[in-house]
C-alpha cells in the first residue's frame, strides 16, 4: 500500500524532514557532510501519531518536547541522495506474560493477538543507516535460571483473541499465535517467547503491521517448540511481505526449546 | 653467470648445505599453512584460547621436524644431538622450576577454562579484560587501561571471579532511609523505578529488601537484575536514578548522626 512515511524521499542541500512513528519522531536533515539523524521519544507506547512532514530551514529545532534518545551525523553523502524509511522487527525475542493467569485444558487449542513494538531503518540509496524501535521494552531474561536462556525485551498482553482486538496503531506489530496443549493435564501459561528475529513483516490494506505467525505446542517430553508460518490466508488479510526476517530459522521449521514456559496447575 | 652458479651447486657441501636451508625454508612456510588451518579447526570447537594454543603448537611441532631433518642433511648426528637435548633438558628443568609450574598450570588452565579471551575477571587483587592466556602467564588490560601479567600458578591457587561468564548479573544497592519512612512507600518507589528503566531486566523481578536497622536509618537493599555488559554503567545510572526518585518523593537519606540526652539535674544551675 502506498503510505508517504515509507516513500523514497530525494534530499536536497536543505531538505529536512520529520516522521511521526508512534511515539517515535524521527528527524533527518542533509547537513554537510552527510546526513544527520536524530530521533526522540514520547511516554505513550500506543501513541497512534503516524505521519511525514517537510520542515523547512526556519523551522526551530524542536528543542521543546520528549527527550532526544538518538542523534548522528552519516558522514560521506553529498546531496540529491535518496533517503526512505523500512518497518522492521525486534532484533531479540519479545517476551510476553498474559496479564492474567491463563490455563489451557488437555488437548486445547487458541488463537491469540500478541503485539509488540515496530522497528525502523532508516536507508540511504536503499543501504540501512541505522534503525531504532519506535518503543523501547525493558530488556528481560528468558530461561530456566539465570545461568541458560535469551535476553529479550518484556512485553504483556491481555491475550486477545479477536483481531479487532489488536492495538490500532501502525507503530505497533500484531502476531497470531496459536497455543497448543499437547499434554495430559492442564497447564499454566506463564510466557511466550516470540522469536522476532526469525519472522518476515508484513502490512494490510489498513496499514497495519503483522509478523508470521507461530504455533506453540506445549508437549509432555519438553517444555514447548515453535514453528513460524506465514500468516494465516483464513484471516482474511490482504497482506503484503515489506521485511524479511534477521535471521534464517533453522530449516526444520522448528526453533530449539525456550519457546514458552508453563507449569502444571495447582 | 650461469655457469658460476651450476659451478658453486657443483661443490657437494654447498648443495647439501643449501637443501638444508631450502628443507627449513620450506618448513616454516609448511608450518605457517598447517598452524592456521589447526587454528581454524580448533577455534570452531574450543574456543579462542585453545585455538591460539593448538596453533603454537602445531607451528613448533612441524617447525621442529623440518630443523630436525634439515640438521640430518647437514649431516648432524641427531643421536648426539637429541642426547645432548636430555641434558640440557634436565639442567633447565632445575632451573626454571616456576616456568615449568606456569607451563603446567597453564595446562590445567586451558582444561578447566574458568575464563576466555574476552573475558573480565576479578584475580589476586585485579581486575580486567583477558587479552590472552599463554603458556606461563594470563595477560590482562585493567580498566584504568595498563597491562598485567599473571603467572599461571597465581591464578590456579587464587579465587577467579569470571564477571562475564553469565549474560546477567544482579545489582545490590544498599541504601539507608530514616526510621520515620514508610517501608511500603519506599519499596513502591524504588520497584516502579525499576518498571521505568528499561536497562533493569523485568525478570528476573527486582525486589527490596530491608537488611538491618543502623544507627541513623533503616538499611534496604533493592537488588535488581542487568545485563553483565557495561554493568558498572548501569550500576551508576540506577544509584544516581535512585537518588533523583527519593528527591522528587522527599524520601531522604539520612547521614550519620548522634542525638544527646542532658538529664534534667545536669542541667539545673548553681549544681
Amino acid at each position: 500500500m502506498a503510505d508517504p512515511v515509507f516513500e523514497a524521499i530525494e534530499y536536497l542541500a536543505t531538505t529536512r524532514v520529520q516522521w511521526t512513528l508512534g511515539p517515535l519522531r524521527l528527524q533527518a536533515q542533509a547537513r554537510p557532510p552527510g546526513l544527520w539523524v536524530e530521533a526522540r521519544r514520547s511516554g505513550d507506547p500506543f501513541d497512534p501519531g503516524w505521519a511525514r512532514e517537510e520542515l523547512s530551514a526556519e523551522d526551530g529545532d524542536g528543542d521543546e518536547g520528549p527527550p532526544v534518545i538518538f542523534q548522528r551525523l552519516f558522514a560521506g553523502f553529498t546531496p540529491p541522495f535518496m533517503v526512505n524509511l523500512r518497518p522492521r522487527l525486534a532484533d531479540r525475542p519479545i517476551i510476553t506474560r498474559p496479564e492474567m493467569e491463563v490455563v489451557l485444558g488437555p488437548g486445547v487449542s487458541t488463537d491469540v493477538y500478541l503485539s509488540s513494538p515496530l522497528w525502523i531503518e532508516v536507508c540511504v540509496g536503499g543501504e540501512a543507516l541505522c534503525e531504532l524501535p519506535t518503543w523501547r521494552a525493558s530488556d528481560t531474561w528468558f530461561g530456566p535460571d539465570t545461568t541458560h536462556g535469551v535476553l529479550g525485551y518484556a512485553g504483556r498482553t491481555s491475550l486477545r483473541t479477536q483481531r479487532s482486538e489488536v492495538y490500532d496503531t501502525p507503530s505497533r506489530v500484531a502476531t497470531l499465535a496459536t497455543i497448543s496443549n499437547r499434554q495430559s493435564r492442564p497447564v499454566v501459561l506463564d510466557r511466550v517467547a516470540l522469536p522476532m528475529p526469525n519472522m518476515g513483516v508484513y502490512r494490510d490494506r489498513d496499514g497495519r503491521f503483522w509478523s508470521d505467525s507461530v504455533r506453540v505446542h506445549c508437549l509432555e517430553d519438553k517444555e514447548a517448540e515453535v514453528t513460524i508460518t506465514a500468516p494465516k490466508s483464513a484471516q482474511g488479510l490482504a497482506l503484503e511481505r515489506v521485511g524479511g526476517p534477521r535471521e534464517i530459522a533453522r530449516s526444520d521449521g522448528f526453533l530449539e526449546a525456550f519457546s514458552a514456559v508453563m507449569r502444571g496447575t495447582s | 653467470m650461469w655457469e658460476q652458479i651450476r659451478e658453486f651447486f657443483a661443490d657437494e657441501v654447498v648443495r647439501e648445505r643449501s637443501v638444508a636451508v631450502l628443507i627449513a625454508l620450506v618448513g616454516f612456510v609448511f608450518a605457517r599453512l598447517i598452524s592456521r588451518a589447526v587454528e581454524g579447526l580448533v577455534r570452531r570447537q574450543g574456543g579462542p584460547q585453545a585455538a591460539l594454543l593448538a596453533r603454537r603448537l602445531s607451528f613448533y611441532l612441524v617447525l621442529g621436524v623440518a630443523v630436525m631433518v634439515a640438521l640430518d642433511r647437514l649431516g648432524l648426528d641427531l643421536g648426539v644431538l637429541l642426547g645432548a637435548a636430555g641434558v640440557l633438558t634436565v639442567a633447565i628443568g632445575f632451573a626454571s622450576q616456576t616456568s615449568a609450574s606456569n607451563v603446567v598450570s597453564g595446562l590445567f588452565l586451558m582444561g578447566e577454562r574458568p575464563f576466555g579471551i574476552g573475558d573480565a575477571i576479578q584475580v589476586a587483587g585485579v581486575e580486567g579484560e583477558v587479552l590472552s592466556i599463554d603458556w606461563l602467564s594470563v595477560k590482562l588490560r585493567t580498566w584504568q587501561n595498563t597491562f598485567v601479567r599473571i603467572p599461571n600458578e597465581t591464578i590456579i591457587k587464587s579465587e577467579v571471579i569470571n564477571l562475564t561468564r553469565f549474560p546477567i548479573r544482579r545489582v545490590d544497592l544498599f541504601l539507608d532511609v530514616a526510621y520515620d519512612q514508610s517501608l511500603e512507600e519506599v519499596e513502591r518507589v524504588l520497584l516502579d523505578l525499576c518498571y521505568r528503566l528499561e536497562f533493569v531486566l523485568a525478570e528476573p523481578a527486582a525486589f527490596v529488601r530491608v537488611s538491618e536497622f543502623g544507627a541513623s536509618g533503616m538499611r534496604v537493599g533493592l537488588l535488581a537484575w542487568v545485563q553483565s555488559r557495561n554493568f558498572i554503567e548501569h550500576r551508576t545510572r540506577l544509584l544516581t536514578e535512585v537518588k533523583r526518585a527519593f528527591d522528587s518523593e522527599g524520601i531522604v537519606i539520612p547521614f550519620q548522626q548522634i542525638v544527646v540526652h542532658q538529664s534534667n539535674e545536669d542541667a539545673q544551675p548553681g549544681h
